[in-house]
């Protein structure tokens, strides 16, 4: 009877265990994605973070001062706010731009300080098409947004 | 099945066959004996391999009877009383007796209990005379008890005797034959049988023990293999942090982080400059493009659709997503293109 009841016990100890590296097997397998998500995630989101940190300022100005650093700011036609959002400590306010008579170096400098740069923008969309005088003149709408610590 | 009852008479013993056939008893044959020895000869010589059950009963003479009044009927309850009661009736110990006993309501609303009761000495000397000749028994019981001679008046019929036995064979009303003779009844035989049996079944046991334990022992290595990976891709990602379950904490994380993400929306558009600037686009050429977080609309013109269907594989390569090719011939001859797609990248 003593040794039945041990078997019984040793079984579903057993499968209990079964059960547990079953579970853990497939962390194993799932942690290596999470863990490039993260960190694919947390790049962008930390610069932001960063950059919001400074001083307080409005979208148009730092929308100002993007384009006066990149010496394109005959360039912008319109900026136009289109709404605010909070998250946390966060605030976000978004805006359309646009820009026209690009060349191709403009865009990609442009888009670049926008992805990659000290300012706390984040691009939501980018509209690109060639100008009808010239096919190497580019315009561009692009929506973005200017996030700031609370 | 055939039935065997043993009747043990004072000078003789008979043995009558009984066999149950459609829920009645039909009598076969009566056998006469001068004793157990002659009996346990016929058996020997002709087998009987064929009988059921083994019935014996004993007269009256050999056994005990008491009327004992209680006010109750229950059995269970007289089942506990009896061994007291018993032991102060016969100066005995309850363990040095065997009986069996039968409850009936009297007129006053009494209950009689009608006791009948043997030393256990004499009756495992029965036992033993009877199973050194062969027979295995599985009931004890006493006709003349049946029929009601209690006090061994006159001497029942052979047809009355008969009646009783069946009635013995469908319920034989009192049995002394309890558990602790039944297991002494056992052939040595089938006893060294269910020894191997027992043996087998520990043996078996043990080994399932030691299996199961040897199984544990590895799961338990594999699961902490799984722990240490887990635990390993939490600490790259946290230096120096520590988590109950990393596996939980990471997912909770992205979570927290996710949603963060979900607050922050960017499209990569340089990646996906660095895709068009990479990828030969031959007689292709991109007049405009949209792109959000979520999806992606190219314009452009080529000259030969298979042009337009080719950067229509590309960007589904590139973005691990089908995608929609929509053409239409231009006046100039050429065609104008659109793909899009859409993405969660």
């Amino acid at each position: 009877m003593v040794l039945a009841a041990a078997s019984l016990v040793l079984f579903f100890l057993a499968q209990n265990y079964r059960g547990i590296g079953q579970q853990l097997k497939i962390q194993a397998q799932d942690i290596s994605a999470m863990a490039k998500d993260y960190q694919a995630m947390q790049e962008g989101i930390v610069r932001i973070e960063n950059s919001a940190k400074g001083e307080h300022r409005g979208i148009s100005a730092v929308i100002g001062e993007l384009f006066s650093n990149l010496g394109i700011q005959s360039k912008l036609q319109s900026v136009k706010n289109i709404e605010q959002k909070n998250f946390l400590d966060l605030s976000r306010q978004d805006a359309e731009l646009v820009i026209n008579n690009l060349d191709m170096n403009e865009v990609v400098n442009l888009l670049y300080v926008i992805e990659r740069g000290s300012y706390p923008l984040s691009l939501r969309s980018v509209e690109l098409s060639r100008t009808f005088e010239s096919p190497d003149v580019f315009n561009l709408r692009l929506v973005i947004s200017c996030f700031q610590k609370k | 099945m055939k039935y065997a009852v043993i009747d043990i008479r004072s000078d003789k013993v008979f043995l009558y066959l009984i066999e149950a056939k459609n829920k009645s008893w039909e009598f076969k044959q009566k056998l006469e004996f001068k004793d157990i020895v002659e009996l346990g000869r016929l058996i020997q010589d002709q087998g009987l391999k064929d009988i059921g059950r083994w019935l014996v009963s004993l007269p009256l003479t050999d056994l005990g009877f008491r009327i004992l009044k209680f006010p109750f009927g229950d059995k269970t309850k007289i089942s506990r009383i009896l061994p007291l009661e018993l032991e102060n009736i016969l100066l005995l110990k309850s363990e040095e007796i065997v009986y069996d006993f039968r409850v009936q309501k009297t007129e006053t609303n009494d209950f009689e209990v009608e006791l009948i009761f043997i030393e256990k000495t004499g009756l495992v000397k029965i036992l033993q005379a009877l199973k050194d000749n062969g027979i295995i028994l599985s009931t004890v019981t006493s006709l003349d008890f049946i029929l009601g001679n209690y006090l061994g008046g006159e001497e029942s019929s052979f047809e009355e005797r008969i009646e009783a036995a069946k009635t013995a064979c469908a319920d034989p009303v009192i049995n002394l034959m309890s558990r602790e003779f039944l297991g002494a009844q056992i052939k040595p035989g089938v006893k060294q049988k269910i020894l191997l049996g027992y043996w087998l079944t520990v043996t078996f046991l043990l080994l399932t023990c030691v299996s199961i334990s040897f199984q544990i022992r590895s799961l338990k290595n594999k699961n902490s293999a799984y722990q240490g990976m887990v635990a390993k891709v939490y600490t790259a990602l946290f230096p120096g942090s520590t988590a109950v379950s990393e596996y939980y904490q990471l997912q909770a994380k992205l979570k927290e982080l996710k949603d963060k993400n979900d607050f922050m929306p960017h499209a990569e558009s340089l990646k996906f400059l660095r895709f068009i600037s990479g990828a030969n686009l031959g007689g292709l050429r991109i007049d405009s493009f949209k792109l959000d977080e979520k999806s992606l609309e190219v314009k452009g013109n080529c000259r030969a659709l298979s042009e337009a269907e080719g950067f229509k594989n590309k960007i589904e390569g590139y973005f691990e997503h089908p995608a929609a090719l929509e053409s239409r011939k231009s006046p100039d001859g050429q065609f104008l293109f659109s793909v899009k797609t859409e993405y969660n990248k």
